[in-house]
């Protein structure tokens, strides 16, 4: 009772937190409302094949594929949930914040430790649990068995209790390695790229993972979830091994929480400060700046160099280039991996969506990430001009090669025969690299910047309506080239004139974008107040 | 029995030392000034004492309790940090109840000491949102969670930043009240005179060592000061006063 009652008000605490910050940001509230109904509308049925659908075909005599798709699922849906557990623990759950102390000098480390893992376990659950239920009822309703709603709903709760809990000592576990090490921030980025590499693996190739653990214990959640659907061959006494055994590795993974939570809070690092911590730089000799003012006026280099420093030291900017990546890994799967597409459509889908993330850094948001320095960029007395310029070779220069590498390589490599296809393709992916800084830099400089503070010091983050008609307007440029190449992909044939008439209406209409929007970018900077 | 006892207290970051070989003793009933210039390692001392990083080297009790059981710890300590701790999507009513209770208060007992410290600190907006506070009014409340139990020993990190005068002049009034009531506040400030007025000892630290320790008159005195600002300057730039103080230790 020492411990329950004070991890509860933690828990509470912090819940009450999270929810009043999720409640009164509409971005944060779409992303919990949006997400999860998307989820449910797909593996309930209600859009396309699902939840319901796998009913039906149960009630129709097909119980014994039907539970092998439940529980292959369930194997998988585990192992995703896994994963998703360990990024959030080890992002934002693990780390010591400045508000923790209040509680850490008031109880015990312990309680403030489990309070921090419920808190963990309870958003995950709010956050995805209802689809499981959604779906649970389609398929009961599917069935015309309602008492197959049972299990899946209670047996689906647990695998969520279960996959918060346990991940949480390797969030914190991850934390410590990362912290001994004292990773840079970028180095801690790429991990953080790399967790979410492993989970887009895991979802793109779930029938194999679950293929691969179906011969392990693991299975038995299976069991679980499946117990009270009539006919489906589920054991009662899996079902409990597993209840059993996961309560045991439960407790277990608390009190591992509680130990690594102490060494992760306590160790000097937590109370480290970033003048503490950081190496003095002596050296002012600034050779790439120098190579710069060869090719460019010497202010143009400057503020270019200055962006990618503070780009390397923030850069939690660049989050806002992952819903680009995103998209781009999703429409290689539904389009070519699961979908109708030749492999030939990769190179495009890299060209379309590396160029739409190359522009959603901080050209997207180019005077909130000024953040505090932003009087003395407007009072430098460089010309709006230089700024734009500045602004948009900061992103092209790095983008321009890595992209159109890419996307050639990419295209060489999935064995693309045409030598002009090819060519096409490189074009497209300059003219689109090039158009999105200015279109970013136009919409960014004609919105202001957002005012939440999710980038931590003085950076702001992008303006919602920048965000979405900068989305809108790369996807109509992009468009005719897309349907250009993708007639090619679908077809296998190459229409010289499609593609000429898709690829060139693109380029074109990038060009005269990417003109209108540098002069567009260069007036509001000219008329732009600081209020 | 002292409410704060150190020997040769320590703590290292790699190979700087933030507090290096600090013997302190601050009874109860007293307020102790800890003065020192920024770096010194003022902070550092208080999360030692704290409990919230632990010592490299030497030892440290805090109202009998050695500073690494941490979890016995909090019963007898209150502490202000220089950034408020709080949950800026509560209000401070809120905020203060949780503290409360995972400190074991409950039921009304608890509601009246919230309520009478929020009408003592004039939180007239205890029922609004911390993220709508001023910055002197989270550190009204970061005060207020810190006695909210009556604590043995009150650990102070710059806690008249941001209050405007009228607040500062009632958080002077608590501090001698805590005082007066036998509590020990350990206060780290750079508001010199709020030291001089209110501080029974002295304590200089620099460069994680502590120079002087005296009570304000005397310290003054014997650095020819006329003001404790007079002494902190004389002291942190002037190796000979240092010595000559020393001495006349």
């Amino acid at each position: 009772m020492r411990t329950l009652r004070p991890a509860a008000v933690v828990t509470r605490t912090a819940l009450k937190q999270t929810y009043r910050k999720v409640r009164e940001s509409r971005r944060m509230t779409a992303f919990f409302l949006l997400i999860p109904a998307f989820f449910a509308l797909q593996l309930s049925g209600a859009v396309g094949p699902g939840a319901y659908d796998l009913g039906r075909r149960f009630a129709t005599g097909e119980g014994e594929l039907v539970a092998m798709r439940l529980r292959g699922a369930a194997l998988s849906g585990l192992v995703l949930l896994s994963v998703m557990g360990v990024i959030g623990a080890a992002g934002g759950n693990s780390e010591f914040k400045d508000r923790y102390v209040a509680f850490l000098t008031a109880t015990s480390t312990r309680a403030v430790a489990l309070g921090n893992v419920a808190r963990q376990t309870a958003v995950w659950t709010a956050l995805f649990w209802p689809v499981a239920v959604l779906s649970a009822i389609a398929f009961a309703i599917g069935a015309g068995e309602p008492l197959a709603a049972v299990s899946l709903i209670g047996g689906s709760f647990w695998l969520f209790v279960v996959a918060g809990t346990v991940t949480a000592p390797l969030g914190f576990a991850a934390r410590l390695l990362v912290d001994g090490y004292d990773l840079s921030k970028n180095a801690r980025f790429a991990l953080g790229v790399g967790m979410l590499g492993v989970f887009y693996l895991v979802l793109f190739t779930r029938e194999y993972v679950s293929a691969l653990l179906r011969a392990t214990p693991l299975s038995w959640a299976g069991d679980l979830l499946l117990v009270s659907v009539p006919g489906a061959g589920a054991s009662p006494i899996h079902a409990a091994g597993f209840v059993v055994a996961t309560l045991a590795l439960i407790v277990v993974c608390l009190a591992a929480s509680v130990r690594l939570a102490e060494a992760v809070w306590y160790a000097d690092h937590a109370f480290q400060t970033d003048q503490e911590a950081s190496v003095p730089v002596q050296s002012t000799e600034t050779p790439v700046r120098d190579v710069l003012a060869s090719v460019v006026p010497r202010p143009t280099a400057t503020l270019m160099t200055v962006t990618w420093r503070r780009t390397k030291r923030t850069p939690k900017m660049l989050w806002y280039v992952y819903p680009a990546l995103f998209v781009g890994l999703v429409m290689c799967e539904q389009l070519v991996y699961s979908g109708p597409f030749s492999a030939a459509m990769y190179a495009p889908i890299v060209a379309f969506t590396g160029s739409l993330a190359s522009g959603s850094g901080f050209t997207l948001n180019p005077l909130g990430t000024e953040g505090d320095a932003l009087p003395t960029l407007l009072t430098s007395g460089l010309s709006s001009e230089s700024v734009v310029r500045a602004k948009a070779y900061a992103v092209i220069l790095p983008a321009l090669p890595i992209l159109v590498g890419a996307t050639l390589g990419t295209a060489i490599g999935v064995g693309i025969p045409f030598a002009f296809l090819v060519a096409s393709i490189g074009v497209y992916s300059v003219s689109m690299v090039i158009l999105a800084p200015f279109l970013s830099l136009a919409v960014g400089m004609h919105y202001p910047p957002g005012s939440e503070g999710l980038l931590g010091g003085s950076v702001q983050i992008p303006n919602k309506s920048a965000s979405a008609v900068y989305t809108i307007g790369m996807v109509l440029v992009g468009a005719p080239g897309l349907g250009a190449f993708g007639e090619f992909a679908l077809t296998g044939t190459m229409n010289p004139a499609t593609l000429a008439v898709g690829v060139g209406a693109s380029i074109g209409i990038a060009a005269v974008v990417s003109w209108w929007a540098y002069n567009h970018a260069v007036a509001r900077l000219n008329h732009y107040s600081v209020d | 029995m002292a409410a704060i006892v150190t020997e040769r207290l320590t703590k290292r970051y790699g190979s700087v030392a933030a507090v290096e070989g600090l013997d302190l003793t601050v009874e109860g009933g007293t307020i102790y000034g800890f003065l020192g210039p920024n770096g010194a390692g003022k902070t550092t001392t208080m999360r030692l004492l704290t409990g919230l990083t632990r010592p490299s080297d030497g030892t440290a009790t805090v109202a009998g309790v050695d500073v690494r059981e941490r979890d016995r710890l909090g019963e007898h300590i209150g502490y202000v940090p220089d950034t408020p701790p709080l949950y800026e999507k509560l209000t401070a009513r809120e905020q203060l109840s949780a503290v409360a209770d995972v400190r074991g208060l409950e039921g009304d007992s608890a509601r009246d000491r919230i309520d009478a410290l929020v009408d003592r600190f004039g939180l007239e907006n205890a029922d609004d949102r911390i993220e709508t506070y001023s910055k002197g009014m989270k550190q009204k409340t970061s005060v207020v969670q810190a006695i909210v139990h009556d604590p043995a020993v009150v650990f102070m990190d710059e806690p008249t930043s941001g209050l405007d005068p009228n607040a500062a002049r009632t958080l002077k009034a608590v501090l001698t009240e805590l005082r007066d009531d036998g509590t020990a506040v350990f206060l780290s400030t750079h508001v010199l005179p709020v030291v001089d007025e209110l501080a029974d000892t002295v304590g200089l630290l620099y460069d994680g060592e502590l120079l002087a320790e005296d009570d304000p008159d005397r310290l003054k005195s014997d650095l020819d000061g006329e003001t404790l600002e007079d002494a902190f300057v004389e002291l942190t730039r002037d190796t000979d006063a240092t010595v000559r103080l020393r001495e006349s230790q």
